[in-house]
């Protein structure tokens, strides 16, 4: 436990607004043209405009590529390249949900080292130097500006997934005014994600630190402490300023100390029936906590001065009561669906369900009580 | 509210990690390497250790040995010359403060056409610096992951230079490097580390949520595994814990500044050569105490994490009671708490005082309460 490797972005800009000084930081990294890999709906909303002019008000030519798509396929992703290679891009800016900053983070790799995308899928075979590299999320969050993985989806409908410290950008930038526009569901799926994040970060089996733990339960006591506030006062800029900044102390918790149970039973809903990603992983976040109560009671204890700071507990037993009671009420008043029946899985798709899950093994491995097919099966069940 | 928060990309901690600094090194494509050291480093065999890894990983080896403790420009350019001569191209700092500060310099200075004159001040400095891995000895300055560089110049001033560039590639943190450390020294440089946490917590310049999760963690490890330390300075896993709590508040203080306690500090190590560690060890408790006034709320938060289990009735009590603990950590240290047992010349006061308010201005305005020339002035006649 007290060895352990952490790796992170080695500089963040948390700023309102921080978008308009773009600019500013293309020049530090000495970039005068650049690609800004972003998404149609972003562009549609306008949030692409003012840090574009800003921009180019300091002279940084910028190249647009707004066609990121969710799940990004390689073709999509080769676009990208190519729309680089095309303006001679020196530096790239991912700015968009976690499917613009991992299609970023993999056009940054592939012009600045000539390697194809196939030859690169796995952990630490990339080659760099990559192009430099700025991340700005717009969702709180995936935490994709502090992790060194990117997802890609081949021709097959496979997943594929790059990993290598090289894909940690120069700079993350959080800017909350980008995020006062997500819809509630939006915030909500993807605050719930962070909030997994954190927790599985600080009960992962392998891997689990100091650093990552520290980082784990500020992130927690931000996004608990602020996930209801924006949605219902979706303006309000503190509270989405600390949503990013959790769900980025989750990405750096996480990615240091990998998350488990949880996204190995929500990965097969992505897959199968086409539920985001964040859905997926609150609809079942509340068993497996419960199933993993016994082996995790002091780790949750702990946890519960995040959630409810002003609560005093006589035992750890009632510590982790509060913890998890608290997760089980946070969840159930989320708008977005609460069941599995209600994303279209039925009792037949159970057991297709659980075999994937079972494939995920890497992840699975972290949880702090090890899971069989029947355990799977059960959790699965629960929430139908 | 805005703030940017940097930090080292890579942290390695593990028991024996000296044996990887040639891995670690060679990975970062250094086939010529500086060790930058001190000639304790050298009779502890330390050195020899990190050159039979470096010699292992296929690297040439030129060793600089001549640190002295707040190192003068002369022993840093000395080092810059004969890295030069040697064509290094990459530096590895092994030992205290000192060493690493000196170290940071010397990656900055070998290819850069400016002097180290040039870069005293703030983000004074051009160029790219030549791959750098830190290795502390003590637990800690946390130079290792500090853009800092203390330097003491021709005229007995303290030059610092502030520069991004100064930021490590990897911290590797190896607890057996600290196994033997006289108590003394281990007293004075985890309260050294302490007074990191608590000033980065307090800091009324640049406070941050990041800079508080890695402070508060930070003290929770020191003020936990400082006493045992001093018990047993055999403990691996304490010393462990020192080390990554020293980590944690340099990371903390760095982007939040610290404050009135080292500004005190300053003139008694630059005068009268009192160790840092020691330094900050005499001044903190009568300036936490001075401090209570502004700042009881932020105390009583880091009650919590200094004595976790210990519940108050509220917060004055919190406050008090952390006040008191640290008071008695610096009488329980062993370390001498007068200025008159060492050597201080109390004519020296008034002139110290002028120094504080005046020359160390920045630190002054980040301390939560201000301080005049007088009440300087009493702190040290208290203290004397």
């Amino acid at each position: 436990m007290s060895t352990f490797t952490f790796e992170t972005t080695p500089r963040v800009i948390c700023e309102i607004d921080g978008a308009l000084r773009l600019g500013q930081l293309c020049r530090e990294l000495k970039a005068e043209r650049v690609l800004l890999v972003s998404d149609p709906g972003l562009l549609r909303a306008g949030l692409l405009d003012a840090p574009l002019a800003a921009m180019r008000a300091l002279g940084v030519q910028v190249t647009l590529y707004s066609d990121v798509q969710a799940d990004p396929p390689v073709a999509a992703v080769l676009d990208a390249v190519e729309a680089a290679r095309g303006c001679g891009a020196q530096a790239v800016i991912g700015l968009g949900g976690g499917s613009s900053l991992d299609t970023a983070k993999l056009v940054a790799l592939l012009c600045g080292h000539e390697q194809t995308l196939e030859s690169i899928y796995g952990i630490n075979l990339a080659k760099g130097p990559r192009l430099p590299l700025i991340q700005v999320p717009t969702t709180a969050g995936t935490g994709s500006e502090v992790t060194a993985v990117a997802i890609v989806t081949t021709p097959s409908h496979e997943k594929k997934g790059v990993v290598s410290p090289l894909l940690y950008p120069d700079i993350a930038l959080l800017d909350a005014r980008l995020t006062v526009g997500l819809p509630a569901a939006i915030s909500a799926m993807t605050g719930v994600d962070a909030m997994v994040h954190a927790i599985e970060a600080y009960t992962s089996v392998h891997k689990k630190n100091v650093l990552s733990d520290g980082l784990a339960v500020q992130a927690l006591r931000l996004l608990a402490g602020n996930l209801d506030r924006v949605l219902s006062e979706p303006g309000d800029l503190s509270a989405r300023s600390d949503m990013l900044l959790g769900s980025m102390l989750a990405g750096m918790a996480f990615a240091n100390a990998p998350v488990a149970a949880v996204h190995a039973l929500a990965y097969p809903l992505g897959g199968q029936f086409h539920v985001p990603h964040g859905l997926s992983n609150a609809l079942v976040l509340v068993p497996v906590l419960n199933f993993n109560r016994s082996a995790a009671e002091p780790l949750y204890a702990q946890l519960a001065s995040a959630v409810v700071p002003q609560q005093r507990f006589a035992s750890a037993a009632d510590a982790c009561d509060g913890f998890i009671d608290f997760i089980t009420r946070l969840v159930a008043r989320m708008p977005f669906a609460q069941r599995l029946h209600e994303v279209g899985v039925t009792a037949q798709d159970l057991s297709r369900l659980t075999e994937d899950a079972l494939k995920v093994e890497r992840l699975l491995i972290n949880n702090p009580r090890p899971l069989n097919r029947d355990d799977i099966h059960a959790i699965y069940a629960s929430v139908l | 509210m805005s703030y940017e928060f940097r930090s080292v990309p890579r942290i390695l901690c593990e028991a024996g990690a000296l044996q990887q600094v040639g891995q670690v090194l060679s990975g970062l494509g250094a086939q010529r390497v500086m060790l930058v050291c001190d000639p304790g480093i050298v009779s502890l065999g330390f050195a020899a250790g990190a050159q039979r890894a470096l010699q292992a990983a296929g690297c040439a080896v030129t060793v600089f040995d001549q640190v002295v403790p707040d190192p003068s420009a002369s022993v840093v350019k000395q080092a810059a010359a004969q890295a030069r001569a040697f064509k290094v191209d990459g530096v590895l700092g092994l030992g205290g403060g000192s060493s690493l500060d000196a170290a940071k310099l010397v990656a900055l200075l070998v290819n850069s056409e400016q002097s180290l004159e040039d870069l005293y001040g703030t983000d004074k400095a051009l160029g790219q610096r030549l791959p750098l891995v830190l290795m502390p000895t003590t637990a800690g300055t946390g130079s290792e992951v500090t853009w800092v560089s203390v330097i003491t110049d021709e005229q007995q001033c303290k030059q610092v230079v502030y520069s991004p560039q100064l930021l490590p590639d990897v911290a590797v943190l190896d607890p057996e490097l600290t196994l033997g450390l006289p108590p003394k020294v281990t007293a004075a440089t985890g309260l050294d580390a302490m007074v990191h946490a608590i000033e980065a917590y307090t800091s009324r310049t640049r406070k941050n949520p990041i800079a508080d999760s890695l402070a508060t963690a930070a003290l929770a490890l020191l003020g936990r595994n400082l006493p045992k330390v001093l018990a047993d300075g055999r403990d691996v896993a304490a010393r462990t814990a020192m080390l990554q709590g020293s980590l944690m508040a340099g990371m903390a203080f760095v982007n939040a500044s610290v404050a009135a306690i080292h500004a005190l500090a300053y003139p008694l190590g630059a005068r009268f050569h009192i160790p840092h560690g020691h330094a900050n060890a005499l001044v903190m408790a009568p300036i936490i105490r001075f401090n209570l006034a502004e700042a009881q709320h932020q105390y009583a938060e880091l009650a919590a994490y200094l004595l976790p289990d210990q519940l108050f009735a509220d917060q004055a009590t919190a406050a008090e009671a952390f006040v008191l603990a640290i008071e008695a950590l610096v009488r329980d240290s062993g370390l001498e708490t007068r200025l008159s047992k060492l050597q201080v010349d109390e004519q020296a006061i008034p002139s110290m005082a002028t120094e504080v308010v005046v020359g160390i201005r920045r630190l002054i305005d980040s301390n939560p309460r201000d301080m005049t020339e007088q009440d300087v002035a009493a702190i040290y006649r208290g203290i004397f």
